[in-house]
């Protein structure tokens, strides 16, 4: 199977790319040359479109789109940012199919796992064309060390049939929790009365080198936390070795997003809590006595 | 026969439960509850959602409702929140206001009130020893130089200390017995003489309830809300759909005890199984769920038969009665489900009850409703 | 000014059972407007008021759609027509078929300046169909939207990306998906409710929209509630000292 990678970020081409080789015997990387895009070294050919002045990612889908054509791949992985889903769309479009999206698994095979209703139930799903095309998020495709060939080859630039012009970009003050590549996550939910109390949570999270995210209601309802840092469905899907959930009551919404984690630690004062029942350790107590606690006797 | 609601009356209960999640938390309603005041935030919420404006006229910028719709949502406010708010009685208030107020009057409540979604003015009806006997009223309109003179004592005057205006009802010139002369006076809160002192009721705490005295008060003849002498037939008008709206809270009160007490019987765990199966709970589960669908069915037997032109005057003695009597009982057996915890004031259940026994009282007591409803029961059945 | 607002039509996710074999019941789902597409259609009538424009909403999906108090939900909260294209053939699309059908229901429609559709749908949220459509209509598209700017013939719209915000200008017609952050959509009042029954709703059937036969671009093997992973469910009760003590020398050996 020939399998091409396109992604936004050269950080998740190099990890898709090793993941892709789970898939595939050969990989091909696309990317759009620039000064500090530079082949990684993982796949066995790298395609290199010019990168052009003032032309936004989006606007390379005929490029990619004419690569595809010609070059035939049965597999085109891209990274689920949403500038790539728009692409990955387009494409899917332009050769009359469909994309996989969010995939949480995709096998040799070509079938690929993801989560519909909510997260109520999982799909498994093929696609009937001869191009299959996916979006798969970091973590998914356990990559390999494997090196690539490396070679390299300029494919030349396709001029958009409708294009956009980009008036400003503002980057946005990023937060410096990396959620979905920690160890270990603390979760915090609605069982937190006010925003201060976040700083009991943080200083237990340091305590045990622990990164914070938050049950929707955090991030969307209270805006406590940034919207980035929700865990659930339309939010971060982990897979940490240890979750701690405090003061979630643990609803599939949110459960979905930590439920492949290895360990799973509840604290909740409600022991009907459904958090409960998906933790291998836990305790029914009031998060206000039981977390100062753990601070003072794990420091 | 068809009961179902139109497909517009669930689209509105649908929007108010959306309010309602989005507007209030459990935690806001204790507060309420706590302060006697609903927030200035949840109250504009209200009225700008145009809940507050159902039922009264388009050309003072309402909604046009049927009663139906109206007890709706007085339920499912109340089903939602299993708490009472004073929102249904503001709008009956308008409803008094609209009907018998002069235009200006009725613009200046109607402005007030589309401000603030608070109740424009308080209605002070009964008097220490004149409750339910509305004739043994004492308080006492006269007539000197132009301006009207009012004196004597009000109690159970809701929102009374807070509402800027107030609606009095009172005798005019004389306090006898005999004197059916009743007008209604529509005047500012703050006017010299009037005073208030808030009594402390155990449940509906979401506003006041107070103790009014009138020490020669004076206002203007225009002041007079509607005609002359007629203020007891004015008032009377709005009693029976007053008892429906009623009612509806009882209702609603008891579907949240509901709501809560049969989740509960699920989860509670004891002897290794939940209480839900244990045939003592279940049996209090169906006689519960019995009562409400009585409660229901003769609720909205009444407003069909009011939208669709029929008599209520039986029909709105009998659900106000047994709505009122039924709510409480299925507020108490809910706390029983709850045991322990149904006791303590951590569970809605608990408000529920103390809530639902205040609408055995207000706006007539169960005794009263057999004293209208005994009537006509005889004069149905007269061979 | 002729804006769209595409809109899904889903089982309501709340009532979505597990059977005991994990595959997913929809018995007693009712079916509603999807969650995103709330956003969506309140966005097409902030517009349409500001702009007295006139707002359509569109939706396919399989005969059931065409649900009498479904139609006045979605004409209550600002569109000033409905165009449904209702025909079981039309059950179960994938984002494709869903696309294409979407540009056969538009193209009935006729001139329209602005298409809008929600960031995914409530059940599936594969989030492609407004890429889809905007490519098959060979119109600009863009996604993740969070703001927008209605001017002569263009749109200057804010997108929310993952590490950044970024305004383009876009020329008109187009075809744009809104996130769920662009509004608060409106609780319908009784007038908006009332006044929906005598707005106007055209009913379609797949071969007056000229939707022939059409393949699945995707295969669905199975769709199935997750197992769940097994976990140790080592659960102390109380908060007392001790209770917090066995608590931590339990989690020490995890987090060592």
């Amino acid at each position: 199977m020939k399998v091409f990678v396109f992604t936004e970020k050269v950080k998740s081409l190099l990890e898709l790319c090793q993941g892709a080789r789970q898939i595939g015997e050969r990989v091909e990387a696309i990317i759009i040359q620039s000064q500090d895009n530079q082949d990684n070294g993982a796949a066995d050919k790298v395609w290199s479109i010019p990168m052009q002045d003032g032309v936004m990612l989006e606007d390379y889908t005929e490029t990619l789109a004419a690569l595809l054509e010609r070059e035939k791949p049965d597999l085109l992985l891209i990274e689920p940012s949403k500038r790539c889903k728009l692409i990955a769309g387009r494409l899917a479009a332009i050769f009359e199919t469909s994309v996989m999206t969010d995939l949480i698994e995709l096998t040799k095979e070509g079938e690929g796992r993801h989560l519909v209703y909510g997260g109520a139930a999982i799909r498994k799903e093929k696609s009937n064309n001869s191009l299959s095309i996916a979006t798969v998020g970091p973590g998914v495709l356990q990559g390999t060390g494997e090196a690539g060939k490396g070679e390299t080859e300029i494919f030349p630039f396709v001029e958009p049939s409708n294009k956009m012009k980009v008036i400003n970009i503002v980057q946005k003050t990023k937060s410096s929790v990396d959620l979905p590549n920690a160890k270990r996550v603390v979760g915090v939910g609605r069982g937190i009365a006010k925003e201060e109390d976040l700083g009991m949570i943080r200083e237990l999270a340091e305590v045990i080198d622990a990164e914070v995210g938050c049950s929707r209601p955090i991030a969307e309802a209270e805006r406590w936390m940034p919207k980035e840092t929700y865990i659930g469905v339309s939010g971060l899907m982990l897979s940490p070795e240890v979750y701690v959930a405090i003061g979630i009551s643990g609803q599939v919404q949110h459960t979905v997003g930590m439920n492949r984690s290895k360990v799973v630690i509840a604290i909740n004062k409600d022991k009907n809590a459904a958090i409960f029942g998906q933790a291998d350790y836990g305790i029914v107590g009031d998060l206000y006595k039981v977390v100062p606690a753990l601070v003072d006797q794990l420091k | 026969m068809d009961f179902r609601f139109t497909e517009e009356q669930e689209l509105l209960v649908e929007s108010l439960r959306e309010f309602m999640s989005r507007e209030v938390t459990e935690e806001d309603i204790k507060t309420f509850y706590q302060e006697g005041a609903v927030s200035e935030k949840f109250s504009k919420a209200f009225i700008e959602a145009g809940f507050g404006f159902l039922g009264i006229p388009e050309e003072y910028g309402g909604t046009p409702a049927d009663v139906t719709t109206l007890m709706l949502v007085g339920e499912e406010l109340t089903r939602q929140s299993a708490a009472v708010f004073p929102f249904m009685s503001n709008i009956l208030n308008m409803f008094d206001m609209v009907e018998f107020g002069r235009p200006d009057q009725i613009m200046t409540m109607m402005e007030i009130y589309k401000q603030t979604g608070k109740p424009a003015f308080s209605l002070a009806i009964s008097e220490p020893q004149g409750g339910s006997d509305n004739s043994a009223m004492t308080t006492v309109a006269t007539h000197k130089n132009g301006k009207v003179y009012l004196n004597g004592a009000k109690t159970w005057v809701t929102h009374g200390n807070v509402a800027p205006w107030t609606l009095v009802v009172c005798k005019e010139e004389s306090p006898e017995l005999t004197n059916k002369n009743m007008s209604m006076y529509l005047f500012a809160a703050d006017t010299p003489g009037v005073k208030f002192s808030q009594l402390h009721k155990i449940g509906q705490t979401s506003t006041t309830f107070c103790e009014m005295y009138l020490d020669n008060v004076e206002i203007d003849e225009s002041a007079l809300l509607g005609e002359k002498d007629k203020g007891f037939l004015q008032l009377m008008k709005n009693f029976e759909v007053e008892r429906l709206l009623i009612a509806s809270q009882s209702l609603g009160l008891a579907k949240a005890a509901m709501d809560d007490a049969a989740a509960y019987a699920s989860e509670r765990i004891q002897f290794g199984k939940p209480i839900g199966n244990q045939q003592m709970i279940q049996q209090m589960l169906t006689d519960m769920e019995i009562k409400i669908k009585n409660m229901h069915n003769l609720l909205y037997e009444a407003t069909w038969r009011h939208d669709n032109g029929l008599p209520i005057k039986l029909e709105s003695a009998l659900v106000k009665r047994y709505c009122g009597m039924t709510a409480t009982e299925v507020c108490s057996d809910a706390i029983q489900i709850f045991g322990g915890l149904g006791y303590t004031t951590e569970t809605r259940v608990s408000r529920a009850w103390q809530d639902a026994r205040g609408w055995q009282i207000a706006g007539g007591t169960d005794q009263i409703m057999v004293h209208i409803a005994g009537r006509e029961v005889l004069k149905k059945y007269k061979k | 000014m002729n804006i769209i607002s595409c809109f899904k039509v889903v089982p309501d996710e709340q009532d979505i059972t597990i059977k005991p074999n994990r595959d997913i019941s929809f018995e007693k789902a009712p079916m509603t407007i999807s969650a995103y597409d709330l956003n969506c259609i309140e966005a097409g009538a902030q517009l349409a008021e500001a702009f007295e424009g006139n707002l359509i909403g569109v939706s396919i999906g399989a005969k059931k759609i065409d649900d009498s108090k479904l139609k006045k939900n979605v004409l209550s909260r600002g569109p000033e027509s409905i165009l449904m294209v209702a025909d079981d053939f039309l059950e179960d699309l994938d984002t494709y078929q869903t696309a294409n059908a979407l540009k056969a229901a538009i193209q009935k429609v006729g001139e329209f300046d602005l298409i809008l559709c929600g960031e995914g749908s409530a059940d599936l949220y594969a989030q492609q169909v407004g890429a889809q459509l905007g490519q098959l209509l060979n119109v600009p598209v863009i996604n993740s939207v969070n703001k927008i700017a209605l001017m002569e013939g263009k749109v200057i719209v804010e997108r929310s990306l993952e590490d950044e915000v970024e305004t383009i200008e876009i020329p008109l017609p187009a075809v744009i998906s809104v996130t769920s952050d662009i509004n608060l959509p409106r609780i319908p009042s009784m007038k908006q409710i009332l006044a929906a029954g005598k707005k106007s709703a055209t009913i379609l059937s797949a071969l007056d929209v000229g939707i022939g036969d059409f393949g699945a671009t995707l295969q669905v093997i199975e769709t199935k509630a997750p197992e769940q992973k097994e976990r140790k469910k080592d659960i102390i009760q109380g908060d007392s000292d001790e209770a917090i003590k066995s608590f931590i020398t339990k989690i020490n050996k995890v987090l060592k």
